[in-house]
């Protein structure tokens, strides 16, 4: 497809999705909501996206993307808020955020504070939508090259390097978290045989674990139960005055945007790891390249442009493996690719041959989400941190009950929210024991692709293994892995270490 | 995190890994039970082919992985045996079992017995009041009366099989329920000086619930899981209106 074709798609999309007024209230009104469940501590971007996929079933797809992408794009730049007005995170993104954004609030900067970041974030999803246009149809048609053994080590490097990225504690744990859900996945009929496996008998689990309650009872209540059961509340709350862009100060970071929203564009492509590491990586970046690093931690407006531009840039990197090669590249897209499945749109290489314009429509009704984000942060902030004041012991019972909807009314049946509660209260206690959950969920989802064409891959080869490292992307995979699980084991860590001794003392 | 902190973790560890390791084992061996060779369905199997292969890969890799983990917990221990173990307090734990008791009996008693907007609307008010009012009195005897009701209609839901006259008698009960609990927890509020706890609680599961179930049963079209009582007749009003609209 030549440009100008994808550019008349293009227009020709925004223009069919702006001339429905249901469409722009929807894109609004996720957006808004986007931007509630960011700023409330203890709600995240995946939990929103999994609580709306369920509204949307009745839906066209185009009109289901605005209302799911919308919600992401709110709810990434929406943790900023508490972030900045009380220096409590309402989402792992923000958390760098607030490092320099409270202390602006404290000094009567706020709204300046909101300005840039709204703003930041606005920028810094535009940027990612840009490169999302222009690396996903390559990527794609390098993924359709791929086969089973590429297939199956990818799923497992994107449960790999998930595990390794985000464990709060020991990396063996982010692993042990990717096994369990790989292991959750195995629950069911086998996609080539149809075997019955650990079903118990049971004809509820033949069809295996449904994605939805599974991802909404990891992500939700767990939420739920550590709010309450740790009775957190929110701080009082800063005062601002108006927000506005404050396009001066962007243009004297436009290297620190530039260089902010490719770190974001990166970190969101791998699989698996997401906004919140984007966030800290950013800002890491910004301060080590500073000419006043000291006024970091003190208000320091280029530490919240950088971490609010990665962190929504990301949006748009994790899009590239999701849409390319069905591979979640964080969290909140592992929702969304379960979403875009339950409309039939099965994301992956055959997505450019199926739906050749699907790319660009989802670039249009990204640019629609990232203005949407914009005015109602500019407009209605206010009406965001009057939301804010509602208590936990309010607002959670109330995203407790939307919980146990959003996971009965996609299957209509009373087992998946049987579901939802064991695999909550077991995501809990996990959480509780810093095993991470994305790993887990990544695991549940991308399971039965590894299983199948492990499968398939060994059968073409009639059980030979010779072509894992007879092929060239395979054998780059196996070295990544590899490299991965190695740097990891201490036995290599003390292998390296008395290497480098050795090499040190010859030199003396 | 705190060095007692990290010790208490440790030993969870050591614990998880533990039970890891069992439940790879058994994993396993119930893999072993699966076709490996022969064939099932008409398809004859090979090692590479069979439904086992993946299960025996993760859990023996699942397994390697407890057992390092074991290892490095108990090596911790061992090392800074010195060191106390952090506890959660008791108020902490029964904070916990209140909520859990409160959504797992919500799941497993009252939504597959009871009229949803009913076990809607009593679920948040419980909830709400026994969160927001923030004693923990107040919390232990709620967990009381809701795990004993619950359990009670949870072993009605897997014992029996009721016809629809019969289930509708549980949602005329669910009324008297809410209404002794809405009695209850008003004398409660009343003695603790909490009467604005009980009027936010009430007012808020009941605009939820009026707004929840309309927009998902009437707005949606999704069915809810049980209609009686108070979802039948909303249904029915709606296409009554709906008639009466495209006859004017």
């Amino acid at each position: 497809m030549d440009i100008l074709a994808s550019f008349s798609i293009f227009g020709s999309t925004l223009l069919t999705l702006l001339s429905s007024p249901t469409n722009l209230m929807i894109l609004m009104g996720a957006s808004f909501c986007g931007i509630i469940f960011g700023a409330l501590p203890g709600l995240t971007a995946t939990l929103g996206v999994a609580l709306l996929t369920t509204l949307t079933y009745g839906m066209d797809v185009n009109t289901a993307l605005i209302a799911l992408l919308g919600l992401y794009v709110g709810a990434i730049y929406g943790g900023s808020y508490p972030s900045i007005l009380i220096n409590i995170p309402g989402t792992a993104a923000a958390a760098a955020t607030a490092l320099d954004g409270f202390p602006m609030a404290q000094r009567g900067e706020g709204g300046r504070a909101l300005g840039l970041t709204t703003t930041a974030s606005f920028i810094g999803t535009l940027l990612g939508i840009l490169v999302l246009v222009i690396a996903a149809p390559a990527v794609a048609k390098m993924a359709l090259q791929f086969t089973s053994f590429e297939f199956f080590l990818l799923a497992l490097f994107g449960i790999l390097i998930s595990g390794t990225l985000t464990s709060p504690d020991l990396v063996i744990k982010g692993w042990i978290a990717g096994l369990i859900g790989l292991g959750l996945s195995t629950i069911g009929r086998d996609p080539l045989q149809f075997f019955p496996r650990f079903t118990f008998d049971m004809p509820n689990l033949d069809q295996g674990l449904e994605v939805v309650p599974v991802l909404i009872g990891a992500f939700g209540i767990p939420q739920v139960i550590k709010a309450l059961r740790n009775r957190e509340s929110l701080g009082v709350m800063r005062q601002f005055g108006r927000i506005l862009p404050e396009w001066k100060t962007l243009f004297k970071n436009r290297m620190n945007i530039t260089r902010s929203s490719m770190i974001g564009i990166s970190i969101g492509a791998v699989p698996g790891i997401g906004e919140d590491i984007a966030g800290w990586v950013s800002y890491g970046a910004a301060k080590n390249t500073s000419k006043h690093p000291e006024t970091f931690g003190k208000g320091e407006p280029e530490g919240i442009i950088a971490s609010e531009t990665a962190n929504n840039a990301c949006i748009g990197g994790a899009l590239i493996p999701l849409l390319t090669l069905g591979i979640p590249g964080s969290p909140p897209a592992a929702m969304l690719l379960g979403a875009l499945m339950l409309h039939g749109i099965t994301p992956g290489p055959m997505i450019v041959v199926e739906s050749p314009n699907f790319l660009i429509e989802v670039t249009a009704i990204l640019v629609l989400c990232s203005v949407a984000m914009w005015l109602n942060g500019m407009f209605l902030a206010k009406q965001v941190v009057k939301v804010l004041q509602i208590p936990a012991s309010i607002f959670l019972p109330v995203v407790t009950l939307l919980c146990i909807l959003g996971s009965y009314a996609l299957g209509l049946n009373i087992f998946n929210l049987y579901l939802m509660v064991i695999v909550g209260v077991f995501a809990y206690f996990l959480d509780e024991m810093k095993y991470p959950i994305s790993p887990l969920v990544i695991g549940v989802i991308l399971g039965p692709m590894a299983d199948e064409n492990l499968r398939r891959a060994l059968m073409v080869s009639e059980g030979s293994l010779m072509p894992f490292i007879e092929r060239p992307v395979s054998i780059a995979l196996i070295a990544v892995i590899v490299l991965i699980v190695m740097t990891k084991v201490p036995f290599y860590q003390r292998c390296k270490t008395s290497f480098f001794q050795l090499f040190k003392k010859n030199k003396d | 995190m705190q060095p007692e902190q990290l010790m208490a973790l440790r030993r969870a560890d050591m614990k998880t890994a533990l039970v890891l390791m069992i439940i790879s084992t058994l994993v396993i061996i119930e893999s072993l039970s699966f076709p490996l060779t022969g064939s099932y369905a008409g398809v004859q199997n090979v090692w590479y082919v069979s439904p086992a292969l993946f299960p025996i890969i993760i859990s023996s890799v699942l397994f390697i992985c407890g057992f390092s983990l074991f290892i490095k917990s108990l090596v911790f221990i061992k090392n800074k045996a010195a060191i106390a173990t952090a506890k959660e307090s008791p108020a902490s734990w029964w904070r916990f079992f209140v909520l859990v008791s409160l959504i797992a009996g919500q799941v497993f008693g009252f939504v597959p017995l009871v009229d949803f907007a009913l076990s809607s609307f009593i679920f948040l008010f419980v909830f709400i009041f026994a969160f927001y009012s923030d004693n923990a009195i107040f919390q232990k005897r709620i967990f009381v009366i809701w795990s004993t009701l619950c359990f009670l209609l949870t072993l009605v839901t897997f014992n029996a099989n009721l016809s629809e006259d019969f289930r509708l008698l549980f949602d005329w009960a669910a009324l008297v329920f809410i209404g002794c609990m809405v009695a209850l927890l008003y004398t409660w509020a009343k003695k603790s000086e909490q009467l604005k706890v009980w009027r936010i609680s009430w007012k808020t599961a009941l605009i939820v619930t009026l707004i929840v179930c309309p927009v998902f049963r009437l707005g949606m079209l999704v069915p809810l899981p049980t209609e009686g009582l108070v979802i039948n007749p909303m249904v029915d009003i709606k296409y009554v209106v709906r008639d009466l609209w495209r006859e004017m």
